[in-house]
């Protein structure tokens, strides 16, 4: 699914790396090797932030960003799949989110 | 002192409403709107203290997350002592929203914090229902069992319906 993202200039734009999960926690692709860990917490993350929404008539998510000191990461629910993005605190993750899926 | 502070969150445009949760996710403060149901809330903050523990548990410390929903956007904040949940429409001004939340998180000191404790502890005694009157035992009419009594956290158990997300049952 990576394959035709121009990494390099991402990264000047604060990407640090995305990979995409199935259902059952399986990595599919990933841009590189050390994001297993970040992989790990999408499904469990898609789950809660729809079991949040659901009894307050919400549908299914859409997109969860979430912020650490010096990350931004957006997780991202496909049909089958996962895709979570990582970027640093400084990026503007919508932008990159728009070059990587669109 | 933090009604003015919160009001300051539900001023701004596309806001919604807003709750505080302390860390133990007792609801301290709700302005939520109305199709939050108050019978959910307990779920609610089960399932915002699960998701900020798994992510510091797994991953690293999050303190802040928004959760886009088709209909709304639900904004979580974390400081030191409190959660902060902020549901806005997706048309909202996200870095407004950021301002006026910090504000919100920067006043809630411990000591702001043990005084809305102190204001829910109070709110809950007066709406605690009033001590029945003794009266002579043969007038006594017939009491109903505690187990009959309706009150605030014996909820009626009804089944849940049956969900499902992308195939896995929950």
């Amino acid at each position: 699914m990576f394959e035709n993202i121009d990494v390099a200039s991402l990264e000047e734009e604060g990407f640090i790396g995305a990979i995409t999960c199935n259902a059952n926690g399986a990595i599919l692709d990933a841009t590189s090797d050390d994001l297993e860990v970040f992989g790990s917490i999408l499904g469990y993350i898609t789950q809660v932030a729809d079991m949040i929404g659901e009894p307050f008539g919400m549908d299914s998510i859409e997109e969860v960003h979430f912020e650490s000191a010096n990350t931004k990461a957006a997780c991202i629910p496909q049909e089958d799949e996962t895709i979570g993005v990582l970027c640093n605190s400084r990026a503007n993750i919508e932008n990159i989110l728009n070059e990587i899926i669109n | 002192m933090i009604e003015k502070i919160v009001k300051n969150v539900l001023e701004l445009h596309g806001v919604d409403g807003a709750c505080i949760l302390d860390k133990k996710g007792v609801l301290l403060h709700n302005a939520l709107p109305d199709f939050f149901l108050d019978d959910f809330l307990d779920d609610l903050s089960r399932r915002v203290k699960a998701l900020y523990e798994a992510v510091d548990e797994n991953y690293m410390p999050c303190d802040d997350y928004l959760l886009k929903f088709p209909q709304k956007y639900i904004q979580l904040r974390r400081s030191r002592n409190v959660y902060l949940l902020v549901a806005v429409d997706p048309s909202v001004n996200l870095v407004s929203l950021r301002m006026v939340t910090n504000l919100v998180l920067k006043h809630i000191t411990p000591k702001v914090l043990s005084e809305m404790r102190k204001q829910l502890a109070s709110a809950e005694t007066l709406n605690a229902a009033p001590p029945v009157e003794k009266v002579p035992q043969e007038a006594a009419p017939p009491t109903s069992t505690p187990e009959s009594a309706p009150t605030r956290g014996n909820k009626i158990a009804r089944p849940r319906p049956t969900r499902s997300f992308r195939g896995t049952r929950y």
